[in-house]
């Protein structure tokens, strides 16, 4: 009992009591352990949803395009706050260009979760490239391709108003957004060029856009997505770009849309 | 051996990706809150397992922040496991390299027992809350957010689990606050 009592009236010195214990109990598994133990569970994990359903879900792989939208809707979305001028002629690049070429990586830490490579034309033909799968989207024709293994290909006309996945909420709440770019102090390396950075925040991604100071063309694209996830984009504008990127290979055959 | 996971159903395509992809990113930090609260990795594997399933069988919706989600998750399902321990289990230290010798080695592995058979003595909701705030690093908005409650409220039983670990690991120890064999 006089312990009790001790112990009540004692002063509260607990957390420095406690650091030692606390860091003996996070230090006794080694890092290796852990991530041995992450590969393995991550390696049960279910495949994504493939080839059965293809047709029905042919807008569900829409991601891509939604990075791609996202790149291209910085020229329209952001109004210019700091460095206005010349951030007004950053937006000029998005708006105005020939083609423009891709390629974004989201990671989470050091893995990464997705690769994505797109192609697009003014006119609004993209083409798409993600984990092997291709996509192209004539917007001459206003329709959907899709490569498909064993020189197959699905086509869908663009008529039916496509599915918003609800992951792209943060794409929409951009596309709603007026914001304010901040012109960085630090400048970057990026492809040899002494790169002028803007800093574009909304609630839900942060974003950070690297230009040639000179040009003002767009370079890299850096963005911090919901889910601890980190976007890079790396931006290729005017580019020689083959007309064969959006057309279906020879030897490719039709094959009829799943709508099960 | 663990099987792989089930496909689950009943979920739209866009939850099921959205789970997918928070999980390849974040199994690891499952594992290590698990871990530091177990201490043994394949008792943290078991949990990340158990969490695993758990959300493929029912994805949750609307989730705002999916490392402190799953954080919480994990921290949860291991605090539960510790509980029902029956005698603490043995801690992996045999598997690092960190230079200790093997006094100072028994000795960490004394303090990480103490502080876990002490943890395991507190209602689960303390022991989830103080897992959370030492080893699962969450800053106390996202536990208040976590748990349900007001940031501050979140400070006060912080506050007092500390004291009631520190009583309990003296008391396992013998010492009196002052430091002194009893």
């Amino acid at each position: 009992m006089s312990t009790n009592h001790q112990m009540h009236e004692m002063k509260d010195n607990s957390e420095e009591f406690l650091a030692p214990f606390i860091d003996a109990a996070r230090e006794d598994v080694s890092a290796d352990a852990y991530s041995d133990a992450a590969d393995r569970v991550r390696s049960r994990l279910p495949e994504p949803e493939t080839s059965t359903r293809q047709g029905k879900s042919v807008f569900r792989f829409g991601a891509a395009a939604a990075m791609l939208a996202l790149v291209l809707l910085v020229g329209q979305t952001f109004m210019p706050g700091n460095g206005s001028t010349a951030f007004a002629a950053v937006q000029k690049w998005f708006r105005d260009f020939q083609n423009v070429h891709v390629t974004t990586t989201i990671s989470a830490g050091d893995s990464v979760v997705v690769n994505v490579e797109v192609w697009a034309l003014a006119n609004g033909t993209v083409r798409i490239e993600q984990s092997g799968m291709v996509q192209i989207l004539d917007g001459s024709a206003a329709t959907f391709y899709m490569l498909l293994p064993g020189q197959k290909y699905f086509e869908q006309p663009l008529s039916a108003k496509p599915e918003q996945p609800q992951a792209l909420d943060w794409f929409e709440d951009i596309r709603e957004f007026q914001g304010e770019a901040t012109l960085l102090q630090d400048s970057r390396l990026v492809s040899g060029i002494n790169a002028q950075g803007y800093q574009l925040q909304t609630d839900d991604v942060d974003l950070t856009l690297w230009t040639d100071p000179v040009s003002h063309r767009p370079l890299l694209l850096e963005g911090a997505l919901p889910g601890g996830l980190q976007m890079i984009s790396t931006l290729d504008f005017d580019t020689d770009m083959q007309a064969k990127l959006f057309e279906i290979p020879q030897g490719y055959q039709l094959i009829e849309a799943d709508q099960g | 051996m663990y099987k792989r996971f089930a496909i689950w159903r009943n979920s739209s395509s866009q939850q099921k990706t959205e789970l997918l992809s928070a999980l390849q990113a974040h199994t690891g930090l499952i594992l290590s809150c698990a871990g530091r609260v177990l201490g043994n990795i394949a008792d943290a594997e078991d949990v990340a397992q158990d969490v695993v399933e758990s959300l493929l069988r029912k994805p949750p919706r609307e989730v705002r922040h999916w490392p402190a989600f799953l954080k919480t998750m994990a921290c949860n399902r291991a605090i539960d496991k510790l509980r029902k321990r029956k005698k603490l289990v043995e801690p992996d230290t045999e598997l690092r390299s960190d230079g200790l010798q093997p006094d100072e080695r028994a000795e960490q592995a004394e303090r990480a027992g103490a502080l876990r058979a002490a943890i395991a003595s507190l209602g689960s909701r303390n022991a989830t809350l103080f897992s959370l705030c030492y080893f699962a690093d969450l800053s106390h908005a996202n536990i208040a957010s976590q748990l349900d409650m007001q940031e501050n409220a979140v400070t006060v039983a912080l506050h007092r689990i500390r004291k009631l670990l520190a009583e309990d690991i003296r008391l396992q120890l013998g010492q009196t606050d002052s430091g002194v064999d009893k």
